[in-house]
């Protein structure tokens, strides 16, 4: 029996996977996939969290469809993930016209 | 939580396990293959996994979402990006915090694993809620669809319309990004 706890740690695993690409990368393309990593890990813990646990709403004002709110969530995750992304490629080919590098480690005309 | 007949089946258990360590395994490759155009297609399967995942948690839609979004767009996004920047034959290297940032992703995701396995969980159980609730909440996840369809333009619906907003501003931000001088 599958239960919440196996998706929670499952979806953690996935999340420190992507935090490590997300901080150890030069790439800047590989940092991107990376943080796509952890925006899905949070999907996969939130429609979890919708399936298995009960709504904060009972006894009268139950209403049972709130008991999807977590995939309502993701959904939003997915979009500003999607969001997120198309600026991030766009900033990564700006970058590159601009240095013809796409080393993260060469961005840091901003550092103190 | 509610054992409806297949959930309980070892082949349930079985595909649940093997779905978790393909995806899992296609997350290191993520990061770990030299090859950036490989990462980007073992980035496809653990996407596909993913929704293989969200299935199992009876959300369909979001299944569908994810292989449409995150399976097809994100990818070509992606790949376009490393095509665009010439750096395919430029391997992947790391920075040198290599060490720390293992450490401290281990360290967190041992976090994770203990407090979920510490907390006590509000579970859906039939003794928790009326029988007619209960027939409710497992006929809104039986077909959830058409649900989530009310609950976006009802309770939801400032932030479908924000969501609306974020992706007009995304997408005129990347044009003016991109735009050549």
């Amino acid at each position: 029996m599958i239960s919440l706890e196996h998706y929670l740690v499952l979806s953690g695993v996935l999340f420190c996977v992507g935090l490590f690409g997300t901080l150890t990368k030069r790439h800047m393309v590989t940092v991107l996939m990376s943080l796509e990593l952890m925006f899905n890990a949070v999907v996969i813990a939130m429609v979890a969290f919708s399936k298995f646990t009960i709504p904060s709403i009972q006894g009268e004002g139950f209403y049972a469809p709130m008991v999807l709110s977590g995939q309502i969530f993701s959904l939003f995750v997915i979009t500003v993930a999607a969001a997120e992304l198309a600026l991030g490629l766009a900033l990564v080919i700006a970058i590159y016209r601009h240095k013809e590098s796409v080393d993260i480690t060469q961005v840091d005309v901003m550092k103190g | 939580m509610s054992a409806i007949g297949v959930e309980a089946s070892p082949i349930f258990t079985a595909v649940f396990y093997l779905v978790a360590v393909l995806v899992v395994a296609s997350s290191v490759l993520v990061v770990q293959l030299r090859n950036v155009f490989k990462s980007a297609l073992a980035l496809v399967v653990v996407f596909i996994g993913g929704a293989g995942l969200l299935v199992m948690l009876n959300a369909e839609f979001v299944a569908v979402v994810q292989v449409l979004i995150y399976g097809g767009a994100i990818p070509v996004l992606i790949i376009f990006a490393i095509m665009l920047t010439k750096d395919v034959e430029i391997n992947n290297p790391s920075n040198g915090l290599v060490v720390t940032v293992a450490l401290v992703s281990v360290f967190i995701a041992t976090a994770i694993a203990f407090s979920v396995f510490n907390t006590e969980w509000d579970f859906l159980e039939y003794s928790k809620l009326a029988v007619d609730n209960m027939e409710a909440v497992n006929l809104a996840f039986s077909d959830s669809t058409p649900l989530i369809g009310l609950l976006l333009f009802n309770q939801y619906v400032l932030a479908f319309e924000v969501a609306s907003v974020v992706l007009l501003a995304s997408i005129v931000g990347a044009l003016v990004i991109m735009r050549e001088e």
